[in-house]
């Protein structure tokens, strides 16, 4: 451990010392101030003069309005719900926010916040994501060409930057929806100095759950009494403050919480022989409670430093730790005989928390025109902690038992890379990465090279290509594909091993005449030491066999992805298709390759907005996808009252298609105080599709076998006032 | 959590339902071979053996109708088991029939010994033809076995085995008691009544609790099983506790012995009773909400399993009296 934190200090230190040395080379000119944006709301921007550019393959950036257009459920846009309609992205269950980027699994994607990351990144099991767009600034989402300053996951990285507060004047914005609203306020502490700026969000299902159950509890007259409440609430909050031209210190904070409260209480009124054929009845109360929290909670303090125009340096030190808390407790109330009132009771608590200690620093260095060379160093101390109490109380036996596993882990990462160009019409970024993990008992190191050549063909047309490789020394465990807090994140060990992807990716990016676009990208990409659960029925993963109750096996994805795009100064079109193919093998489950779940082979999202003035805007997406994969059994054994399922090849049906239609206006007013409201109207499955989220295996009369599919969400209106002051 | 999961469905099925047909499935039937072959442990007592000992395979092939096709089978549904020991057909057992889908199966095979191959060949008109192949496993480890009373209700045994290192094992556990009034009584080697552990209620399987156990199978008297997985080629100390009730009393002459025996299984066995067991309950995997369960299965062309065992047992232990 020493010397890896010798080594990450050695590296900061030659690091600066370059860069100074660089500097003090060409005279080091007083670096211009950062310019300030003043314009309030960012433009729309579109990808075509980016995509041609850039060196990357699959990679997107999304501007602030990209989120707001067409992504709204409820209420609140959504970040990852704008990442689903791109072309190579499986959104997984409806309105979860899925984010399965070929081939991978939900949480095989990096989720960095103002460069530190994420492991929670959704409230209410997905509804919503934890990223507040009042205070996002942008995001960059690569899904193949990774640059070799991106490691720790293997499928994608999703790089969001929050704004600053405004050093010059206060301003913020206000936002009541349907079932949660916003609050942000920035501006300066001291003037061109510092400034803050914080943004809340909460939910208020509360306000509308508590009284819904007090009248249910009063009609139901069976005496059963449920309570129910939920609530989210998220904090984002920095603090900038500017040394000088070349100094910048941010303090930042990102705190976010759910929980969810469910009770029952039903009387039971049970008769018992008692002797000599006499009856008698007595009652009794059976009770369930669930108690389950669940957030995150990310600190970080940043120190930007220009030594001169063409050298910056940002260092970051951090803490971010994701928790989850789950309670519940059943009694059930049992009647034997006059003397005797069994209670059967059971009350468990299951407890995940994963925290990492950290610190980064990075160089990017425009040595001239034509060459940028990055480079930097990260080392993080990784600390896994799930465990869980369970105590059985039967009649009075006490049966209590613990289970847990702690872990801590040490990530260190040195990556370089090179943005160069040759010529007029070849650019090269060329990046190698080499990380050391370790574990009590295990060291493991890797090398991750990464390339990524674009040449231009023509003033319109850029051919790409990259290759990248990744590790993941971090796991999901998950017994089921539910975004649920029970799941609990474990390192990689000496029994598992870390899970690892190689991609290759191409593409044509083109600028067409008439202002249209077209880009074409084809992708394949192998995973390995991949997880996949085997084991008995439960919310909760083994913590003390977790290394042996999940099957290790293999994947591959690959496809070809196409955007056609359109835009004019009031109306704009985007078209992202994809045919794809996304499969897994795991010999302890099937000796062949069998579809993901998530194997959408065709996906295709067709996006418009029409501005029709400049206060009313309108957007429509329609969204289709060849459904997912499910296992069925094959082979049913039913005489009697025996029912056994036999299953042969996994995810051997394909579920109905899905598609739906979102709609929605935006309408906007200045007030004579010059703020400005919106309100935003919106539909969510405008046509009511019934798309299945899962389902139910039945038998006609004739024996024969159907899915009884359960769509969840039908049409969902989404209404919210916006005021920004 | 049981409570939780029905809550959680009941509050799903409220919402829209849309049917729709399932495609690709097969629509041929399969042969379900679920069979082991052991000595008669209740015939040989204190686990000698003699070398001419047959063994016995015993239980059930099933009739397993296709999910997309026929879901009935014809009354006279026959099948024919052929046993191949070390590749030379040792016996053929033909017309068992499948009446309500099942067949029983009881074959003694003579002349086994530890190493030798068994290929199991089970063949009926409109299935296809199911094979499995296992090895005899080698003898059973022996047991060193400790114990003391906890209570008047309860005593713990400690038993230590020693796993083969060059092996993949697995290890069932059973348990017998014998009580006798006076002590001119000698007790039937095949006596006893099965003795049941203070755990292992796996029908709830959210409370499940195995104690040291991976697996607990069988009707009537309990088969506690465990694989080698954990402790290859190591000293496996097992500690349980018994409930047990003297039928007459705690005085001097009411004795009470117990006795273990000790199973040592080819790997299938165990595998296949935790992965029916994890099949089975698995609520989320039936509806395509957490990885289905797949049967470990080593029938080839079909499904089930075949299994070896040898088997040992202790002699009958008196039970520590009360101090």
């Amino acid at each position: 451990m020493k010397r890896i934190v010798s080594l990450f200090l050695l590296i900061m230190l030659s690091s600066l010392m370059m860069a100074y040395q660089a500097s003090a080379a060409q005279g080091n000119p007083e670096p211009q101030m950062e310019k300030q944006d003043t314009i309030r709301e960012a433009r729309i921007t579109s990808d075509r003069a980016s995509a041609v550019a850039k060196t990357q393959t699959g990679h997107k950036r999304l501007d602030k309005l990209d989120f707001i257009y067409g992504n709204v459920a409820f209420s609140s846009p959504d970040i990852i719900k704008s990442l689903q309609n791109l072309p190579g992205v499986s959104a997984g269950t409806e309105l979860m926010s899925g984010l399965y980027v070929h081939g991978g699994e939900g949480s095989d994607n990096l989720f960095l916040l103002d460069g530190v990351p994420m492991y929670q990144i959704s409230h209410l099991g997905g509804l919503f994501s934890s990223f507040n767009t009042d205070v996002v600034g942008g995001l960059d989402f690569y899904k193949s060409g990774f640059p070799a300053r991106y490691g720790g996951r293997m499928s994608s990285v999703v790089d969001v930057s929050t704004r600053d507060g405004d050093f010059e004047e206060f301003h913020g914005s206000f936002m009541i929806g349907l079932i949660d609203g916003r609050l942000q306020f920035e501006g300066p502490i001291v003037k061109g100095k510092t400034s803050f700026n914080v943004a809340l969000r909460r939910s208020w299902m509360d306000a509308v759950l508590a009284p819904t159950t007090a009248y249910l509890n009063k009609k139901n007259e069976d005496g059963e009494i449920i309570g129910g409440n939920y609530v989210f609430y998220d904090l984002n909050a920095s603090l900038t403050h500017r040394f000088s031209a070349k100094d910048k210190l941010s303090l930042k904070m990102y705190y976010g919480r759910d929980r969810l409260g469910l009770s029952e209480t039903y009387p039971e009124t049970e008769e018992a022989i008692v002797g000599n054929g006499i009856s008698i009845t007595a009652s009794g109360e059976d009770e369930l409670e669930t108690d389950i929290k669940w957030g995150n909670l990310i600190c970080s303090l940043n120190w930007d430093h220009t030594i001169n125009e063409d050298i910056d340096i940002r260092t970051i030190a951090y803490y971010t730790g994701s928790y989850a808390d789950v309670w519940y407790r059943w009694k059930d109330w049992q009647f034997e005989t006059k003397e005797i009132e069994i209670y059967d009771a059971l009350n468990e608590t299951n407890i995940s928390k994963v925290s990492d200690i950290a610190a980064s620093t990075d160089l990017d260095w425009r040595l001239d025109g034509n060459n940028r060379l990055r480079m930097g160093a990260s080392y993080q101390h990784h600390i896994y902690n799930p465990s869980r109490n369970s105590a059985i109380d039967n009649d009075g036996s006490l049966l209590e038992t613990s289970s847990g596993k702690r872990y801590t882990g040490d990530e260190f990462a040195l990556y370089a890379e090179d943005e160069v160009s040759i010529g007029k019409r070849l650019n090269l970024n060329a990046g190698l990465r080499y990380v050391i993990f370790s574990v009590p008992g295990k060291f493991r190191h890797r090398l991750e090279p990464r390339l990524a050549l674009s040449v231009r063909c023509s003033d319109n047309v850029d051919v790409k290509a990259s290759y990248s490789t990744m590790n993941q020394f971090a796991h999901l465990i998950s017994t089921n594909y539910l975004d649920v807090p029970t799941n609990c994140w474990l390192p990689s060990t000496k029994n598992i091993a870390p899970m690892h992807s190689k991609q290759v990716a191409a593409g044509v990016y083109s600028r067409l005449p008439m202002n249209f676009r077209l880009n074409v990208e084809a992708y394949y990409k192998t995973m390995d030491n991949l997880l996949e659960y085997s084991g008995s029925n439960t919310l909760f993963p083994p913590l003390d066999s977790w290394e042996t109750s999940f099957h290790k096996g293999k994947g591959r994805a690959y496809g070809l992805e196409t955007e056609l795009g359109w835009e004019s100064s009031k109306l704009s079109f985007t078209a992202y298709y994809t045919l794809s193919w996304s499969e897994r093998r795991f010999d302890g489950i099937w000796h062949d390759w069998y579809p993901h779940r998530y194997d959408n082979r065709h996906k295709l999202t067709l996006m418009g907005l029409w501005k029709i003035t400049d206060g009313i805007d309108v957007y429509a997406n329609w969204n289709y996808n060849s459904g997912g994969w499910m296992t069925v059994p094959t082979h049913i054994y039913n005489p009697g009252e025996v029912f056994d399922r036999f299953y042969t090849a996994p995810n051997n049906v394909n579920l109905p298609d899905y598609h739906r239609l979102d709609l929605g206006a935006n309408f906007r007013k200045t007030t004579r105080r010059g703020n400005e409201r919106i309100w935003n109207i919106g539909v969510y499955n405008a046509y009511c599709r019934k798309n299945v989220v899962f389902v139910a295996i039945s038998e006609r009369e004739d024996k024969s076998l159907y899915g009884e599919g359960r769509a969840i969400f039908p049409i969902i209106p989404s209404f919210s006032y916006t005021l920004k002051f | 959590m049981r409570k939780t999961i029905i809550l959680l469905m009941s509050l799903v099925c409220v919402a829209c339902k849309v049917d729709f047909d399932f495609s690709d499935l097969s629509s041929e039937p399969i042969l379900c071979l679920d069979m082991n072959l052991e000595y008669d442990p209740t015939e040989y007592e204190g686990g000698v053996i003699p070398d001419d000992a047959p063994l016995y395979l015993s239980g059930f092939i099933y009739a397993i109708p296709s999910a997309a096709g026929e879901r009935e089978f014809p009354e006279d549904l026959y099948c024919t088991l052929d046993v191949y020991h070390n590749s030379e057909l040792a016996y053929t057992w033909d017309g068992i029939r499948l009446d309500k889908f099942a067949g029983l199966v009881s074959a003694d095979i003579r002349g086994l010994v530890p190493g030798d191959e068994i290929k199991v060949v089970a063949q009926a008109e409109g299935f296809p033809t199911a094979t499995s192949t296992i090895i005899v496993p080698q003898q059973s480890p022996q047991v060193s076995i400790s114990h003391s009373r906890i209570n008047d209700k309860a005593f713990r045994i400690s038993f230590t085995i020693e796993d083969d290192p060059d092996t993949e094992d697995s290890y069932a556990f059973t348990f017998r008691r014998a009580s006798i009034y006076g002590s001119g009584f000698g007790i039937d080697p095949v006596g006893g009544s099965p003795l049941t552990l203070a755990f292992g209620n796996d029908n709830e399987t959210s409370y499940l609790d195995l104690g040291p156990f991976d697996i607990i199978w069988g009707d009537g008297e309990k088969l506690y099983g465990v694989s080698d997985r954990s402790f290859n080629g190591q000293k496996k100390t097992f500690d349980v506790n018994v409930e047990y009730e003297l039928p007459y009393g705690e005085d001097a002459e009411n004795y009470a012995y117990y006795r273990i025996g000790i199973h040592r299984y080819t790997p299938e066995r165990v595998k296949y009773e935790i992965a029916r067991r994890d099949k089975s309950s698995n609520i989320l995997g039936f509806i395509g909400l957490s990885p289905a369960t797949f049967a470990y299965t080593n029938v080839i062309g079909g499904t089930g399993c075949i299994s070896s065992s040898n088997v040992a047992t202790t002699e009958w232990i008196l039970v520590p009296p009360l101090e």
